[in-house]
């Protein structure tokens, strides 16, 4: 019973640790970004009201801005769940370009079903065809020991040149002059929440699939198995789970979350597939769930916040000479700052010395 | 480990996102948006760049010029974006409607035709224009230009040269050609453009065509070239976008002539490439700027050609010295198409007829 409360405790002061990373990662990804700005030449408080204004102002401007969020939160899910078992996926922008393809292509055939039941089966035919394309790479890890890093981010070229070709020659609209497919049936696509935005159910299917995914590592046996092999492969197998299968199995899950990713954006957002339409959302997708401190919770959070970023930064580019691009650059220092947690620690203790000198009567500062 | 790991993927992030198109090496200066109070009786136009950006030296910088000048002409304010995706297109045009604060939405290119009709359909009231393109849209001005009208004169450049053959690497073959970069319909009305240019002033005169496949293969837009130089061709139109950059070095190999098409390309081989088959984005994004403001402007698909400027031919740059008589010719021809006496063959069915109907040389 007491170790039990134990274990609690610690675990409970391991993930404010991890929070606390996240935040102040943030926290110094927005300031150096600012520094960047300033250097630029132009006004950091300035930018930060634009980021703002465009991505809350108005119901259209929130729209925008969850719209963004959604394919980030399910991209940086599905990073997520193949790193509880120590997996990088690189590949989901792959897995996330196939899915959106083959949703596309499902949903724009006439199958003769009622609306609902095709939707269903567009969505999972996306999410089917990216855990396969994922699993191959769990095959090749699990069978040939083959460094998943490196295969998942070489599947990403051929899964985005296969889809290009397919949707500029044999499956190209009639008519188009850009690559893409032909449009979805009306009854597939899903239906808008508010007129005149882009907003649809499709950013509480990446919540729910968030919740989703909590609930099966918490309370499932695979669920839990896949942390297991995560934390301690060794021990995994000496426990008699079968780790091959696990990681097979987590790659799969991870590659149908891409597939989920970009189905819903075919569904939600274009209408079809459009050559290039994602601008990289899948490796955007692993600043979402190095924020999200590898907690599918958390994951939502900061899906949100990049969301956010993204959004509005579409008027700080209308409105200063400050570039879309602006959005990478914050998400690739988040990134840098969440990779040495060194760092934040060691700023964090520099911090209290300092407030300890400055209160010498304050013993507390000290001790800690 | 897993923070070495972490370190990695940070890095390759920053290398990924180091790679998408870098707008900010153009030295472009951002227009003020306006802030002053004496100067708010100023209109403003709000224009989405293509997702190609700034800095491609042809269809997005040509637009910005425009806007350029119609800021020094017209005392106008103008803001830009550039999008990253397609699927923010409709978020960008919104983003403009919304404010309510311009007095045109300018879009560009074809694939943007679905994101304005959609936002023009919820803002009635606001003036869409869109460059570059034939749809008709509710509510949108669409402008297209003839690709017949901009291909045609440098056609008769050809003609004529490669029959007079004075041109120091022109030879006694009667044979021109055309390199095309895919069979999009439109485009090949600008192959029966220089096709029908050539045979206007030189009936005779064999037009060999072949087609690259791809916008954005200049090996194998020069291979193509190349087996035409050997079939004797002396002067070669492309249109065929990057592809097309594999012409002038086919022509710089083997000491032969080419057209550039587009911007003003004469720059870039300026010993072989005699002159443009020019398209002024810059003067058809003007024009819509100026009928904004005059109220002049009307929604649906408008065409333009060599008599509205924006399309025609530059040897602006070259240093192929043409002779005076060729340029007078290409002059009085244009003259004809512009006060309507000539219409270049627009399809391969009408072509014979045609040549026999049209002949400057009678």
């Amino acid at each position: 019973m007491e170790s039990r409360a134990r274990i609690k405790a610690l675990l409970k002061k391991l993930m404010n640790r991890k929070v606390m990373i996240s935040v102040l990662a943030l926290v110094m990804a927005m300031v150096t970004s600012g520094i960047i700005i300033k250097l630029s030449g132009y006004s950091p408080v300035e930018a930060i009201m634009a980021i703002f204004e465009g991505a809350f102002n108005g119901k259209s401007a929130i729209a925008r801005t969850l719209v963004q969020a959604t394919p980030l939160i399910l991209s940086g899910l599905a990073f997520t769940v193949a790193q509880k078992a120590q997996l990088i996926n690189l590949g989901v922008e792959g897995q996330l370009y196939l899915g959106a393809l083959a949703t596309a292509m499902v949903g724009s055939m006439d199958l003769g079903v009622p609306g609902g039941l095709h939707l269903i089966f567009a969505i999972l035919v996306g999410m089917l065809v990216g855990g396969l394309y994922a699993g191959i790479v769990g095959v090749m890890k699990v069978r040939f020991g083959s460094n998943e890093v490196i295969a998942t981010i070489m599947l990403n070229s051929i899964a985005i040149l296969v889809a290009n070709y397919f949707v500029s020659g044999p499956w190209k609209a009639v008519g188009s002059v850009t690559g893409q497919t032909e449009k979805v049936l009306d009854q597939v696509r899903l239906a808008r929440l508010i007129p005149h935005t882009q907003l649809t159910l499709a950013i509480a299917v990446a919540i729910i699939s968030c919740l989703i995914m909590k609930w099966f590592f918490d309370h499932t046996v695979p669920g839990y198995e896949i942390k297991v092999v995560g934390q301690n492969k060794t021990a995994a197998k000496v426990a008699g789970i079968q780790t091959g299968k696990i990681v097979i199995l987590s790659m799969l899950l991870s590659g149908a979350i891409g597939g989920l990713a970009g189905g819903l954006h075919v569904l939600g957002v274009d209408g079809r597939f459009i050559t290039g339409f994602s601008p990289g959302y899948g490796f955007s997708g692993i600043a979402v769930a190095a924020l999200g401190a590898g907690s599918p919770i958390g994951v939502i959070v900061s899906g949100l916040i990049f969301g956010v970023i993204r959004s509005g930064s579409m008027l700080l580019d209308l409105k200063t000479d400050i570039p879309l691009t602006y959005a990478d650059v914050v998400q690739a220092l988040v990134i840098i700052f969440v990779a040495t947690p060194m760092l934040i620690t060691e700023m964090i203790h520099k911090s209290k010395r300092v407030v300890s000198a400055m209160n010498p009567s304050s013993k507390k500062g000290e001790e800690s | 480990m897993k923070v070495l790991k972490l370190l990695l993927v940070g890095m390759l992030i920053v290398a990924l996102s180091g790679c998408t198109p870098a707008s900010e090496g153009t030295a472009v200066e951002k227009v003020d948006a306006g802030d002053s109070a004496g100067e708010t009786s100023s209109s403003r136009v709000g224009i989405v760049l293509t997702t190609g950006g700034l800095g491609d030296k042809n269809f997005n910088d040509m637009a910005y010029d425009g806007l350029v000048q119609a800021k020094e002409d017209l005392a106008i304010e103008f803001d830009y974006v550039e999008p990253k995706v397609v699927s923010d297109y409709v978020s960008h045009f919104r983003m403009y409607a919304e404010s309510g604060e311009y007095e045109l939405i300018l879009g560009l290119g074809a694939d943007q035709a679905d994101a304005i009709a959609e936002v023009a359909s919820e803002f009635p009231e606001q003036k869409f224009s869109l460059v570059d393109s034939a749809a008709d849209l509710s509510g949108v001005r669409t402008v297209y230009t003839d690709w017949t009208h901009q291909t045609f004169l440098c056609g008769v450049i050809a003609g004529l040269e490669t029959k007079a053959g004075n041109l120091e690497n022109a030879n006694e073959e009667n044979v021109v050609g055309v390199v095309l970069g895919m069979e999009y319909p439109i485009l090949l009305e600008g192959v029966m453009g220089f096709t029908s240019g050539v045979k206007y002033v030189n009936p005779d005169a064999e037009v060999l065509q072949a087609t690259v496949g791809d916008f954005s293969d200049p090996a194998k837009g020069k291979e193509i070239a190349l087996s035409m130089y050997n079939r004797g061709a002396d002067f070669i139109q492309h249109i065929a976008g990057a592809s097309g950059l594999g012409v002038f070095n086919a022509a710089k190999e083997e000491n032969r002539y080419a057209f550039g098409v587009g911007g003003n390309q004469n720059h870039n081989a300026p010993d072989y490439i005699v002159a443009t088959s020019i398209r002024n984005v810059n003067e058809m994004v003007y024009n819509e700027v100026v009928l904004a403001l005059e109220d002049k402007w009307v929604p649906g698909p408008t065409g333009s050609g060599l008599k509205e400027g924006s399309v025609g031919y530059s040897v602006e740059g070259s240093n192929v010295v043409l002779s005076e008589s060729t340029i007078k010719i290409v002059e009085e021809v244009k003259a004809m198409i512009i006060n309507g006496e000539l219409q270049p063959c627009r399809t391969i069915e009408e072509l014979d007829a045609w040549v026999g109907n049209n002949q400057y040389f009678q």
